[in-house]
Formats: structure tokens, C-alpha cells, sequence
């Protein structure tokens, strides 16, 4: 159990639990003033850069990427077998990638568990689109 | 064996602290989120919550950043007590290091190659496969004591990926390590060694299942190794980065990007939850309210923190059930090349006497006097026991004898020990059998306002890029639920 000799001091302090608690603001950002799509990109922005030109990170920069072969930025080293996939990333075949990449390659490098919500990865997708220059997903 | 939380308490700073508090209260500080804990996977929650606009308070018990990444700054050379290997597919770390401009270089922890110590004499690595005391049986001969396990992981690793070890099929490998390398056939003496150099207590009480999926997570760089006789964190090195200047540059450089919202010396002892907020209570006296909690220190930690109400069901028994591995560590310089002296490879393996690794280094330039020796388990329960000073000229005086061209050779440059570390108290988290299947999914999960990160909240990663890859799924988690 706790130790609630140790903590007497502090537990009388605080007996009256909860109603001490003061009222809350809600937290400072509402959810509507963030883009969803950027704060879906929180889980891929560790390994992707996405404006055309920016640098590699442990994966590739995304520039461009909506309607463009798979595997074929200069400068990043891609598996075997993306780059032998023949892959196009049209919006279905990118809506399947980040639904689960396992699913669509086996032995492809990119980590990931995969986003299940059709929602959530149409955001994402219209995110990638415009902050990757790729114009219109099709 | 677990240290029963009362022995912690009573033992403890933390109850001692407590107990002289101030009564007076202070009007309480507020953050949209308060982060416990300013080791990697906190700063990153709070870097993450602060880039999309969330205000975070981090509040760390001990006077330093960084957790179980510290570098001994005060010691010459400063080694790495903790921390030390930044993998290749380290993305989130790597990620850090680059906005943060602290820089990286390859091969973390290049170690000399080693001799084994068997029941007191030496054999060398190459003699190892045919000597009498080799009592291991079959193929398993071939296989150097510290490269048995990495031998049975290669050779029955049920997965390829580092994803199935979460599936529903994976939760029959829940098992004790033990049963599962008795069932594939390893001999006695092999458990024998296999114990010798484990953090747990004992092979039977360590979960097969999480140490899958530490084997697995590695497996495809290590495979690329054609010496089968390097242990995981021997060939993990060889292919990982270390930070320049020491890991703790990369915690203290995601520290000063969050400013003054970082603060030392501030030790959660209350945590009080209802429906709309969080009131953390520190052992100074501080308050500060926020929206939601994060705790991002281990759970040995935590389960030392009054958190109000109390976890229930499998929430509270994680809290109050994962323990810690130990190691215990005698970090020394030699001040002459001892391998000379007897042609033998200069680190040691040895099952006997009070530790079981001898680590001699080789810095990127060259230099050869830093010697670590490491306990792990029950020797270093043992070890630990012993006040440092002694337990320095304990561990000199085994070596002397196990080794006379180490004899006079060893200077104790520090003594270090994962579980006397304050608000630590251990090396790293480690499932029993059985552990990961019943406590996997509700510490994915908040509890109340309450989220939790930290290397023991593994998804996909293992190490320094667990705890990253903790710190950024909370913080998504936090931004959804805002």
C-alpha cells in the first residue's frame, strides 16, 4: 500500500481531495486549431521531411510524393524491395502503405504499426498532398 | 525476487523527505500538461506537446536531466553509466541530435575481445569450443558463454518483424526464458552461463516474450555480423553511433529547447485526479495543476508516488509489480597493457567471483586504459551491499587473482550501481513471465488523466528510441483527447 505515514503531513494538507482541485481551462490549443492532418504527421515527422528539396531523415524527404513512382529520390538508400516494386503512390495505394505497409511489401524498411482509421488517413493523405507539393491526390 | 514496495519506501529518500515537508501550501503553478520524469521519454512528450501548441510543465525529482542516460562528466574520460548505443534505426534520437545539433559518431562501446573465466582459469576465445571446461553439449560448444543466448534468439526467433511480437498468437511465448531454452535443448551448464550474465534474477524469471522482442528488434543488423560470438551489445555497437561528448548531451540539448518549463529537484509525491484536471503535490511543497499527467519514470518509481485514486486492477498491478534489473558497475583505468602480459584478449567473461563482465575499452583514439567492470542480477544484489570503497577493492582483488597480469594494473576511477541511483532505483524494467500479456495494454492506455511513457512502455522499439517513441505516442494521445 502507499505509504501513507511518510506523506502524513502533505495527506492532511490534502484531505479534502478533489474539491481542492481548482476549476480548469480547457487546454490552451483547441483541437480544431490544429490542422489534423499536422498532428497526425507527429508520428511520421521523426523520419520524414516533407517540402520538395528538404533532407532525408532515417526515411525519405517526401516532396512531390502523391502520383510519383516509388523508390526514387536521390541520396536515400530504399530496401530491395521498394525499389523493385514498381510501385506508384497513387492516393489508394498510399491509403493502403499507411493503413498497414506490411500488408501492401514484405521487406520494406519503414517502421510502423499502421493507422487503422479511413478518417484519420484521408486527413493525413490531404496533409501530405499539399505540404508535399504533390497537388491534388488522386 | 522483487523488493517489496514497503522495504523501498522505508529505505527510501523519498519518505524521509516527505515526512519533513512544510505544511504550508503554495497557490499551485499550471501547465496544460505536467510531465514526471526529465529522461528522454518526458522531454520528448513535452517537446512534442510544445511544438503543437501545449504547454507542458517537466518536472524532475532528481538535480539532472538525462535518467539512465549519464555520462560520468566528473570522471576522467567521462564513461557512460547508462546509455550509450544510438542504433541505426534510431530515428526519433537521430531526429533530436540533428535539430538540436549535438553530434554523433559511428561505433558505440567498441570493447576489446574477450577471455573467459571459468570456475577461476582462463581460456582463451579460440580455445574455448574444445576445452574441458566447455561442459556445454552439442552445437552449443562453439558458442562463447555470453553468445549463447544471441545463439538460441537466432536460431528459434519465431518472428522476422518487430511487430508480431504484440499479436494475439505471440502471447503464448509469454513464458519463463528458462522453460523455453530447456524445452529447445539447452544443457545445464548452458543455463548455467546463460544465468551468469543476465540482468534478471533468473532465467525462469524473466519473460520470454519481452526478450523477444528485444532480440528481434536487432536481429537483422546484428545478422550481418559474421562473428556469432559477440553478445547483443557487443554487435550492437559496432553498427550503432555514440554521441560526442556523451550521451547526456542529447537529453540536456531537448531540455534547453523547452526552457524553463524543466525543473530540477522537484519530486512528485501526490498526484491527485478527478474529472476535469490533474494537482501534482512535490515532496518541497510545490503544486501545479494541469489538464493531464504523463509519467515518464519507471514504474518502480512511480509506485512510489501517491497517486490519488489509487490504480486499480491491471493498471495498479503494473505500477506496483515491474521491477528492475540491476548492474552495478566499478569503473577503473589500467595503467599498463595487462593483455601483454599473458597474450590473452584483455576483456573478461567470468562465471565466478563477484562480477561477471570485464570490459576493457577502445576509444575512437586509440586509448586503452579505461576498464568497466559490471555486475548484473544477483551478483550485483551482492555487490551492492558493500559500501563502495570496498566493493572497489573487492572487485580489484578477484581480478588480481583471476588474472595476475591485471595484478597492481587497476586504478578505481568511480563505482556506480543503477539501483542506489535516487527516484532510478534500477537499471531497466524487466517482465516476468506473464507480465507483458497482463500488463501491455493498460499501460498503452491512460489511466483517468493520467498517461504513461518510458523504455517499460515498448511498442516497437527497444532502448533510448523506445522511450522517444513513448514520449511521441502520449503526446498524440494528449493532443487527441485535448
Amino acid at each position: 500500500m502507499k505509504s501513507s505515514f511518510a506523506l502524513l503531513p502533505i495527506a492532511s494538507m490534502m484531505a479534502t481531495g478533489a474539491t481542492m482541485l481548482p476549476a480548469l481551462a480547457p487546454i490552451a490549443v483547441a483541437k480544431e486549431q490544429v490542422d489534423p492532418g499536422k498532428r497526425l504527421f507527429l508520428q511520421c515527422r521523426a523520419c520524414h521531411t516533407l517540402a520538395p528539396g528538404e533532407p532525408h531523415k532515417v526515411g525519405p524527404n517526401l516532396g512531390k510524393i502523391l502520383g510519383a513512382k516509388a523508390a526514387q529520390k536521390p541520396g536515400y538508400k530504399y530496401s530491395k524491395a521498394l525499389s523493385q516494386s514498381g510501385l506508384v503512390w497513387d492516393y489508394k495505394t498510399m491509403d493502403h502503405w499507411i493503413e498497414n505497409p506490411s500488408a501492401v511489401l514484405v521487406g520494406h524498411k519503414m517502421v510502423y504499426f499502421g493507422m487503422k482509421d479511413p478518417a484519420q488517413r484521408r486527413m493525413l493523405i490531404r496533409y501530405l498532398s499539399r505540404e508535399t507539393k504533390s497537388g491534388d491526390p488522386k | 525476487m522483487r523488493v517489496p514496495r514497503r522495504t523501498i519506501l522505508a529505505g527510501g529518500a523519498a519518505g524521509l523527505i516527505a515526512a519533513c515537508m512544510p505544511r504550508q501550501t503554495f497557490a499551485a503553478e499550471r501547465a496544460d500538461v505536467i510531465v514526471i520524469g526529465a529522461g528522454i521519454a518526458g522531454l520528448n512528450t513535452a517537446l512534442n506537446l510544445a511544438d503543437y501548441g501545449v504547454r507542458p510543465i517537466v518536472l524532475e525529482a532528481s538535480s539532472r536531466i538525462g535518467g539512465r542516460c549519464y555520462t560520468a562528466d566528473d570522471v576522467e574520460g567521462r564513461p557512460e553509466y547508462g546509455a550509450s548505443q544510438i542504433g541505426a534505426s534510431y530515428a526519433r534520437v537521430r531526429d533530436v541530435a540533428t535539430r538540436f545539433d549535438v553530434k554523433l559518431a559511428q561505433g558505440a562501446n567498441i570493447n576489446a575481445p574477450m577471455c573467459f573465466g571459468i570456475g577461476g582459469t582462463l581460456v582463451a576465445k579460440e580455445d574455448w569450443e574444445s576445452s574441458p571446461l566447455n561442459r556445454t553439449v552439442g552445437e552449443e560448444r562453439q558458442y562463447t558463454p555470453q553468445a549463447l543466448i544471441g545463439h538460441y534468439m537466432r536460431k528459434h526467433m519465431p518472428w522476422k518483424d518487430i511487430y508480431s511480437w504484440r499479436s494475439e498468437e505471440a502471447k503464448a511465448f509469454d513464458i519463463s526464458f528458462g522453460s523455453w531454452l530447456r524445452n529447445h535443448g539447452a544443457s545445464d551448464d548452458a543455463l548455467r552461463l546463460i544465468n551468469s550474465g543476465l540482468m534478471d534474477t533468473n532465467v525462469d524469471d524473466a519473460s520470454l516474450l519481452s526478450m523477444l522482442h528485444e532480440y528481434v528488434y536487432t536481429l537483422d543488423e546484428i545478422e550481418t555480423f559474421a562473428d556469432k560470438n559477440l553478445d547483443r551489445f557487443e554487435a550492437f555497437g559496432q553498427i550503432s553511433s555514440r554521441v560526442v561528448g556523451g550521451t547526456q548531451r542529447i537529453p540536456e540539448a531537448m531540455a534547453a529547447a523547452l526552457g524553463d518549463s524543466v525543473r530540477l529537484g522537484k519530486a512528485a509525491a501526490i498526484i491527485e485526479m478527478n474529472e476535469t484536471g490533474v494537482v501534482v503535490t512535490t515532496l518541497d511543497g510545490s503544486r501545479y495543476t494541469a489538464d493531464y499527467i504523463v509519467s515518464a519514470v519507471p514504474f518502480k518509481s512511480l509506485s512510489s508516488v501517491d497517486i490519488r485514486p489509487a490504480p486499480q486492477g491491471s493498471i495498479g498491478k503494473a505500477i506496483a509489480g515491474i521491477g528492475s534489473g540491476r548492474q552495478s558497475q566499478i569503473f577503473m583505468h589500467t595503467n599498463a597493457p595487462y593483455w601483454e602480459g599473458d597474450g590473452l584478449d584483455a576483456s573478461i567473461w567470468t562465471d565466478t567471483g563477484p562480477v561477471t563482465l570485464i570490459r576493457q575499452q577502445i576509444q575512437a583514439d586509440g586509448d586503452r586504459r579505461l576498464v568497466t567492470a559490471l555486475a548484473f542480477g544477483e551478483k550485483a544484489s551482492q555487490l551492492d551491499k558493500m559500501p563502495h570503497p570496498e566493493r572497489a577493492a573487492h572487485v580489484i582483488d578477484f581480478l588480481s587473482g583471476l588474472r595476475p597480469s591485471m595484478k597492481g594494473k587497476l586504478e578505481v576511477l568511480t563505482v556506480q550501481s543503477w539501483e542506489e541511483q535516487p527516484f532510478i532505483n534500477g537499471c531497466k524494467h524487466q517482465f516476468e513471465p506473464g507480465e507483458v500479456n497482463a500488463f501491455q495494454d493498460s499501460m498503452e492506455r491512460p489511466y483517468m488523466r493520467m498517461h504513461f511513457a518510458g523504455e517499460q512502455v515498448r511498442r516497437t522499439a527497444v532502448g533510448m528510441e523506445a522511450a522517444m517513441e513513448s514520449g511521441e505516442a502520449v503526446a498524440i494521445q494528449i493532443l487527441e483527447r485535448a
